[in-house]
């Protein structure tokens, strides 16, 4: 359990990053909060010949907007949960943060290294497709937006380049009456998801005027019911009418089975899951001001 | 047995502080992987990657082109050196396990080649480079698969797939099938699980520089047996060996084996005259240590209409992977189900029939409960069953088929001594009483509470007989303790028992304080060393305060005796008069006719002109205590309430109670903290724990993400209640309880689920995943999630 031998740089800079990248290409790996990194290098599973550290960079800043939130690239998981302004605003990120790990694993790991590592079933990935965000990818002398739906491509895979690395996530809030909720189910607090929901609903009155739903357990990567989420709009958000969203989200989706599931039960709790996650961001809906 | 007990017990049955705690928490502890030696060189091992192959070749030029300086050594080097772990039982299949594979691997991990370089890291880079190359053969996978006709053997000269094939029967079985109004057959599972002591294994081992010694430092639960066993492989005289448990980070009876591990590493440090550190990792150990369980019970009860049980019979099935274990065999888990089933239930007719079946898997050994756990799955739930099915209580079920009086012998023949059974469901029913009623009256319609409930009991301390029954290379169960008090009236303790958590430094300095007079805090209590310690077996099996701390208690006693006798005649009083308490020796209600120990002691060994008349000078005793010949029967109830989510299938461990009797209590916190401990691994067992293995014989849970062990967030607090049964047949009435934790949670969360669901649960781990599969046998279940 030691990792192969690797060469250590720590960044001063964005910039000084990107080209430590540029420079080392594929041989390079960037370290942030090396939650997931560092255990893989001791598995061996990662073998960078080079580390560019730059856990140290001031890229932990919360920005909240008008219909938006950027998180700096090194924002640890424990501020999602600690932020005032997010608690206020936005409490579906720390709702979501939560169920990432444990208290040491939120201290160290970061919301860049999440997205960036891609794990099929990681929170912060799934709150990115969730909220419709984006991330920027720094290179030498650039930065250029990703998309969330297009930035994963399958489990820890995703179109980021060699030579990019994530400085900020957006994420996009609605700007009138609305109530998220993020649920997840795994066989120990703390571990990987079997399956998880996250929803957000808009509503004028009684009325559901948009609605979001994403799936965590379905495909390797987090995916957008967007069938079910077009069904809801229009509708009074009823408890049948939820558990008919859960049913339509779960049935479009493929599913996988492994030693922890079957591809039947995570459907199952897909479904579940977006029943109760749509009444619960439906019901903060028409609680919020 | 008769046996002088203190005056007044001062320490025993007192909550004093584990005096092994500060170092142990303040990081002051040794561990093997602290211990540095001058020239050490550091081993990796390439271990096979198929689960079943023919070795083609072993290609190490890359590693000479890219380490020059790197030693490696093969199956070839080393021989036929190796693990020979078999009995003289007509049916066993002989096997040993090489120490580096030579012409076959037979399970994933197994050592194929050892590579040596100086330091940690470089040696893993360096192991990287060995080239091996497979034929693969085909894999024995499973159960089935090794026992299906025209199936490969798995040794040459092997018959079948079977280590082990023996029926154990008492009774008229086919009178009691005659006789039952009811036969009730149900087959149980239970899986394959990891042991997973905090700490790894670990050896490292060097020659002195005369050549003459071979030190072996360990992270083992047994010096004295490992010291045996590679005198006996390596052909060295066993004076000239040294093994040195130092401090042992857990072991949960994983570490009580010696490994192909240990003689390697004995082996290369002989052969390179350097010592050699070999450190395990984390990987290895979930891959390549022992892995515990794997079962499949048949088991059919012939009862009466009022559920009396008559007779029962048991087909037990134990996938033992890929080699006999020593000291312990393969035929350990099998063996120890056959013989226990009959548990704290008065059945007139057995027969058992248990078999190890050889796999392409990771051996079986011994792990915490050893065959217990998944005993009393079967017989406890199959006790619900019987219940469920005839309508009747499963309390009063149980209670219809206690044994009613002390000492029984059952119909294998084992004697059990005085229990709490019939007391302990008592006091069970009156503490989960509210949660019984908050079960039939669920609060939401998705939500289902149910209470379960294992009985069972532990033989414990078992003495020599019971191990010379098995035949198997443990042939003894004696215990051992060498006390010394010194010219200050200090005390040392030196056991052959290694402590990897037990408490033995506190227990055992509570008991010969007692005997002695003095403070706990005045004895040091050493342990896992063969060079200072009396010869022992090790700590494992629920025998370390019984028999180790009986035999301190003893050795105590000799030289209480002769402190007394020096007292008695420096006092002018008759030695019965005599009593040793807070440093004195003191005549009995004349506190004026009083001596220090320590004055006693001086005399003894420093003027020893004071001593009367042919008295030897010393105060150093040594005693030898074997256990009662079928032990002593330790009994426990245990209570999970658990809640179900009907619409998730997630299921959450509400609350769990231990009502427990091990005789007398030498320090509560450690016996609380004992049962806590196990329990919290019964409950990995019930709901978590699975070492899972492909169809290639893969093993695909080797990692701590994937194997999931219990974590605090997801524990109820354990409540622990006390009976105290002294045992007629131990010294000071103790009973043996380091394993009991860990038997009875996996049958009573069993039990609580299908109290909540009504449908019965024959397999563990029980994963959300099967709850939701348990909760589709419901009856058909509204729309909308209930």
């Amino acid at each position: 359990m030691k990792p192969s031998a690797f060469k250590y740089v720590r960044a001063g800079s964005v910039e000084h990053a990107c080209a430590l990248l540029a420079e080392h290409g594929e041989d390079a790996r960037l370290l942030a909060g090396g939650q997931s990194l560092v255990a893989m290098m001791n598995l061996r599973l990662a073998r960078p010949s080079v580390l560019i550290d730059i856990g140290r960079l001031a890229l932990a800043d919360i920005a909240i907007g008008t219909g938006s939130v950027r998180l700096g690239a090194l924002t640890r998981h424990r501020m999602l949960i600690e932020h005032l302004g997010l608690r206020r605003m936005a409490p579906v990120f720390g709702e979501t943060a939560r169920y990432i790990a444990h208290p040491t694993i939120r201290n160290h790991g970061t919301a860049g290294g999440s997205v960036a590592h891609a794990d099929p079933t990681a929170e912060i990935p799934g709150l990115l497709v969730l909220l419709d965000g984006h991330v920027d990818a720094a290179s030498q002398g650039s930065v250029r937006q990703i998309q969330g739906r297009e930035l994963f491509r399958g489990a820890f895979s995703t179109s980021l380049k060699p030579q990019e690395m994530i400085s900020a996530l957006h994420f996009r809030i609605p700007a009138g009456r609305w109530g998220g909720n993020f649920l997840e189910l795994a066989e120990r607090v703390g571990d990987f998801a079997l399956a998880a929901v996250g929803a957000v609903v808009e509503r004028d009155g009684e009325q559901v005027t948009g609605a979001r739903i994403v799936l965590l357990g379905a495909e390797s990567v987090p995916v957008r019911a967007s069938a079910a989420e077009a069904s809801l709009v229009g509708e009074r958000l009823t408890e049948s009418v939820a558990a008919q969203a859960g049913a339509a989200a779960a049935a479009a989706q493929r599913c996988y089975g492994d030693v922890r599931a079957s591809a039947g039960y995570r459907r199952h709790l897909l479904s579940e899951l977006t029943r109760r996650a749509l009444l619960t961001a439906y019901a903060r809906a028409g609680a919020a001001a | 047995m008769t046996d002088r007990t203190p005056h007044q017990p001062r320490f025993v049955g007192a909550r004093i502080l584990r005096l092994e705690d500060p170092r142990l928490v303040s990081g002051q502890a040794r561990h093997v992987d602290d211990l540095v030696l001058p020239g050490m060189l550091h081993l990796r091992l390439v271990r096979s990657q198929l689960a079943h192959a023919t070795l083609a070749s072993i290609d190490v030029s890359a590693l000479h082109a890219g380490f020059p300086d790197a030693l490696v050594f093969t199956g070839q080097d080393i021989g036929a050196l190796g693990i020979r772990a078999n009995s003289d039982l007509p049916s066993v299949q002989p096997c040993v396990q090489p120490i580096l594979a030579r012409e076959r691997v037979r399970f994933v991990g197994e050592p194929v080649a050892a590579v040596l370089t100086t330091d940690s890291y470089s040696v893993e880079d360096a192991a990287e480079t060995v080239f091996v190359d497979y034929d693969a053969l085909p894999v024995l996978a499973d159960i089935e698969t090794a026992l299906a006709p025209g199936a490969p053997a798995m040794f040459e000269n092997w018959r079948g797939n079977l280590f082990i094939e023996q029926s154990r029967t008492g009774g008229d079985i086919a009178a009691a099938r005659a006789r039952a109004r009811h036969v009730i057959r149900r087959t149980y599972r239970n899986q394959r699980q990891a042991g997973v002591p905090m700490e790894c294994r670990g050896v490292i081992a060097a020659l002195d520089p005369t050549g003459r010694i071979l030190t072996v430092w360990s992270s083992t639960q047994i010096p004295h047996l490992m010291r045996t066993y590679l005198a006996q492989e390596l052909n060295w005289q066993e004076n000239r060996i040294h093994v040195i448990a130092p401090e042992v980070g857990g072991g949960f009876g994983v570490k009580g084996h010696v490994f192909a591990e240990d003689v390697l590493v004995a082996w290369l440090a002989i052969r390179t005259r350097r010592p050699i550190k070999w450190i395990e990792d984390r990987r290895e150990h979930l891959i390549a240590s022992i892995h515990a369980r794997e079962h499949v019970h048949v088991l059919e009860a012939y009862v009466t209409a009022e559920g009396k049980i008559l007779g029962l019979k048991a087909d037990i099935t134990v996938d033992v992977g890929a080699y006999s274990v020593w000291p312990f065999t393969a035929a350990s888990d099998p063996g120890m189900v056959a013989k226990v089933l009959p548990g704290p239930y008065d059945i007139a007719a057995y027969e058992a029939t248990y078999r190890a079946v050889a796999t392409n898997k990771c051996p079986i050994g011994t792990y915490r409960g050893v065959g217990r756990p998944a005993a009393v799955f079967s017989q406890e739930r199959l006790m619900n069953e019987i219940a469920i099915e005839l309508g009747i209580d499963p309390i009063t079920l149980r209670e219809r088929n206690l044994i009613g009086q002390f000492p029984y012998t059952n119909i294998l023949g084992y004697t059990y001594d005085k229990g709490s059974y019939a007391e302990s469901l008592v006091k069970i029913r009156e503490l989960v009483a509210p949660d019984v009623e908050r079960a039939r009256k669920p609060e939401k319609p998705h939500i289902r509470i149910g209470v379960g409930l294992a009985l069972f009991l532990e033989q414990t301390a078992h003495g020599t007989p019971d191990f010379v029954r098995r035949r198997s290379p443990i042939e003894t169960g004696y215990e051992s303790a060498k006390v010394e008090m010194h010219p200050d009236a200090t005390v040392s303790v030196d056991s052959g028992l290694q402590c990897h958590g037990q408490g033995h430094e506190t227990t055992f300095a509570q008991l010969v304080a007692d005997q002695l007079g003095i403070l706990p805090a005045d004895i040091l209590v050493r342990h896992g060393n063969t060079v200072t310690s009396p010869y022992s077996v090790g700590t494992w099996g629920s025998r370390g305060i019984t028999l180790g701390g009986g035999a301190a208690h003893r050795a105590a006693g000799i030289i209480r005796d002769k402190l007394i006798a020096i007292a008695a005649q420096h006092l002018q009083a008759r030695p019965e008069t005599i009593e040793l308490a807070d440093r004195q020796a003191r005549v009995k209600g004349d506190p004026t006719r009083a001596i220090g120990v320590e004055t006693l002691a001086r005399w003894a060994q420093r003027n020893v002109e004071n001593l009367p008349p042919g008295m030897e000078p010393g105060l150093i005793a040594i005693s030898f205590v074997d256990g009662p010949p079928d032990g002593s029967y330790t009994n426990a109830v245990h209570a999970a309430v658990v809640e179900i989510d009907l619409s998730t299938g997630q299921i959450k461990l509400k609350r769990f109670v231990v009502v427990e009797d091990c005789g007398t209590i030498v320090n509560p916190m450690i016996v609380d903290g004992q049962v806590r401990g196990g329990v919290v691994q019964g409950i990995g067992s019930a709901l978590w724990e699975h070492f899972v293995y492909d169809k290639d014989g893969q093993p695909l849970t080797t990692n701590f993400a994937d194997y999931l062990l219990p974590s605090a967030p997801g524990l109820p607090d354990i409540e622990v209640h006390h009976i105290q049964t002294p045992s007629p047949v131990t010294p000071l009435g103790m009973k043996g309880l380091g394993e009991g934790g860990a038997i009875g949670p996996a049958a009573a969360i069993a039990n609580a689920v299908e109290n909540a669901l009504g449908v019965p649960v024959q397999e563990t781990p029980i994963t959300p995943s099967r709850v939701w599969e348990l909760i589709k046998k419901r009856k058909p279940i509204a729309a909308g999630g209930v």
